[in-house]
C-alpha cells in the first residue's frame, strides 16, 4: 500500500547531492531553460532518459540531453540542439514503448505549423531526425502527443492551429518508424464564434483511452457564453492504417470528433487529463480553474457523449502551471505537480499524490510537498518504468540562474 | 570569428564562435567543444570562416551567404524570431 514519498537529496541543491544542474555550455548557450520543457524514461535502458527544453538564444531554440542514474546522483551527456532555426514552444516528449534509446518529441515551430520529429540515442549521443510538421501553412501551438497504448508505433496529436484566425482544436494520427514520422488525415474541430475572438479553442489537452482502443478525448476553453468553458469532445479513430509502416498494424489515421460537451465554466488553463486504469471510459483532469483555484474532475463518456462530473477544488488560491501524471503501477493514483502562486509560496514547486475513484466524482489528496522554496517554473515529471514508485521531475530553477534542474523521487510502497 | 548557417533557412547564422573553437562537421551533427548541434550537418549547413558579423548577432537574428549580412525578415525580439517556411 502507498503510504507516500520521499524526495531523494530534497535541499541539497545547489550543494550536489541528487538535484542537479545541468552544466554551463558556451556562451550562455544553456544557462537560461525556457518555458517549454519535458522529460521521458528510456522504456528498456533503467536508469537512463532526455530532457528536452528551449532556450532563449536569440530564437527560442530547442535542445536535448541524456540523463543516468546511478544511485543517487544523476549525470548529464553533452546538451544538442535538436531545433536551431525556429522556435521550439509547447514540447512534449515521449519515450518508445518498444524500442531502447529512440524517443519522440512532438512541438511547435511556430510557422509551419505543429508536428514532430525522431530522437535516436546512442550512449549519451543524440541523433536528431528531420521535423515532420502535421500541417503545413499556418502556426499553432497548445501541442499534446500522447502514445496509443493499443499499437506500437503511433500516437495522438492535438493541438490549436490558427488557420484562417479560427484558432480550431485539431487532431492527427502519428506513427514513427526507425526515424521518419508520418501524420494521417487532420479532424479540425472547435466552437466557431462569430466575429472571432482571440483567444478561442485554447488550453487544446488530451487523454488517450488505455481501455477502449481507438478512443481519446480532446477538450479545450472557449469563450461561448462570456466565460470560458470547458469543451471536451469524444474523438474516435476508423480507417485504414498508415502505409508503408513496419511496427506492426497501425490501425486507422480517420478521426470523427463527436459533438461537444460544455463541462465547466470555470475559465480553465494547463488542463492535464489522465485514465483510471481498469474503470473504462472514466478519465479525469485537473487544471487551474475559477479564481485562481486548481480544479478536479471526473469525465464518463459513452459513445461519444461525455458526462462531467461535479467540480472538486485541489487547492484553493493555489494557481498552477502543472502537470498530472498516472503511477503506472497503480490504476487510481496520480502525481500532480505544479508551480505555485500560493501566498507566501510563490512559484514553489510543488508536488502531491492524487487518488481518482472508479465511480465517484470526489478523490483523494495527500498532504503537499514543497520540491522546490522560491522560483521554479515549468515543472514536468515521469514515472521511472523500471522501478515501481521512482519518479523524476525537472523545471526551471530561477533560484539557480534559471538552470534546468532534476529531481529523482521515490513512492514509499509498503 | 567563425559562423555556421542553416542552407535550408534562408542562410541564417545559427551559431558564432572564435576563430580558434575547433568544430567537427559530420554527416549527422557537428561537434562543438561544449555541445552539439544535432540538427544541422555537412548536407544542410555551410561553415563560414574569417568572418565579422554584426555588433549585435544574435543566433537566427541575421542570414549570411558568404558575403554579405542581411536582417532576417522574420526575426523577432525577446527570443520571439518567427520561422521562415
Amino acid at each position: 500500500m502507498n503510504f507516500g514519498y520521499e524526495i531523494l537529496g530534497f535541499g541539497s541543491f545547489p550543494k550536489g547531492g541528487y538535484e542537479q544542474a545541468i552544466p554551463a555550455g558556451a556562451d550562455g548557450v544553456i544557462e537560461s531553460p525556457t518555458n517549454y520543457i519535458d522529460i521521458a524514461w528510456d522504456s528498456q535502458n533503467p536508469n537512463k532518459g532526455i530532457v528536452v527544453y528551449s532556450i532563449a538564444t536569440g530564437g527560442l531554440n530547442g535542445w536535448a540531453v541524456v540523463f543516468e542514474i546511478s544511485g543517487t546522483t544523476i549525470s548529464f551527456g553533452t546538451p544538442t540542439t535538436i531545433e536551431s532555426t525556429a522556435q521550439f514552444r509547447n514540447t512534449n516528449l515521449v519515450a518508445s514503448p518498444f524500442e531502447a534509446d529512440k524517443y519522440i518529441v512532438g512541438y511547435t515551430r511556430y510557422s509551419p505549423d505543429a508536428g514532430a520529429k525522431v530522437l535516436t540515442v546512442s550512449g549519451t549521443t543524440i541523433t536528431v531526425g528531420t521535423f515532420q510538421e502535421a500541417m503545413a501553412t499556418t502556426a499553432g501551438d497548445n501541442v499534446n502527443l500522447k502514445l496509443d497504448p493499443h499499437n506500437d508505433g503511433k500516437f495522438y496529436f492535438s493541438w490549436r492551429n490558427y488557420d484562417s484566425g479560427a484558432n480550431e482544436a485539431t487532431a492527427a494520427i502519428g506513427s514513427w518508424d526507425g526515424t521518419t514520422i508520418s501524420f494521417g488525415t487532420l479532424n479540425q474541430f472547435g466552437v466557431g464564434l462569430s466575429g472571432g475572438h482571440g483567444g478561442v479553442n485554447p488550453n487544446v489537452f488530451l487523454g488517450v483511452d488505455p481501455i477502449n482502443e481507438n478512443k481519446a478525448l480532446v477538450g479545450y476553453s472557449s469563450y461561448g457564453d462570456a466565460t470560458y468553458d470547458l469543451y471536451v469532445h469524444v474523438l474516435t479513430v476508423s480507417g485504414t492504417q498508415l502505409s508503408g509502416h513496419t511496427n506492426g498494424d497501425l490501425g486507422g489515421t480517420t478521426i470523427t470528433a463527436g459533438a461537444y460537451q460544455d463541462c465547466n465554466s470555470e475559465s480553465p488553463s494547463s488542463v492535464s487529463c489522465e485514465w483510471h486504469g481498469t474503470e473504462s471510459e472514466r478519465a479525469f483532469v485537473v487544471y487551474n480553474g475559477d479564481s485562481g483555484n486548481t480544479r478536479w474532475q471526473a469525465l464518463d463518456y459513452s459513445g461519444t457523449t461525455v458526462t462531467a462530473g461535479a467540480v472538486q477544488n485541489v487547492h484553493a488560491g493555489d494557481r498552477h502551471d502543472g502537470q498530472m501524471v498516472k503511477n503506472p503501477w497503480k490504476d487510481d493514483e496520480f502525481l500532480f505537480i505544479y508551480q505555485s502562486v500560493e501566498t507566501g509560496e510563490s512559484n514553489h514547486i510543488k508536488l502531491c499524490i492524487l487518488t481518482g475513484h472508479a465511480t465517484a466524482a470526489t478523490f483523494v489528496k495527500e498532504s503537499t510537498h514543497v520540491i522546490q522554496a522560491a522560483q521554479g517554473t515549468s515543472p514536468r515529471l515521469d514515472f521511472d518504468p523500471h522501478q515501481e514508485g521512482r519518479f523524476i521531475m525537472c523545471y526551471k530553477d530561477a533560484d539557480n540562474s534559471d538552470y534546468l534542474t532534476l529531481a529523482l523521487g521515490q513512492l514509499l510502497v509498503e | 570569428m567563425q559562423t555556421i548557417t542553416a542552407n535550408d533557412v534562408s542562410n541564417v547564422s545559427v551559431f558564432i564562435f572564435e576563430d580558434d573553437v575547433v568544430l567537427d562537421i559530420q554527416h549527422d551533427r557537428i561537434i562543438c567543444p561544449d555541445f552539439h548541434i544535432g540538427d544541422l550537418n555537412s548536407s544542410n549547413s555551410t561553415h563560414h570562416t574569417g568572418i565579422t558579423p554584426p555588433v549585435d548577432w544574435d543566433g537566427n537574428k541575421y542570414c549570411f551567404d558568404g558575403t554579405a549580412w542581411t536582417e532576417n525578415p522574420y526575426w523577432r525580439e525577446e527570443g520571439q524570431q518567427k520561422g521562415q517556411e
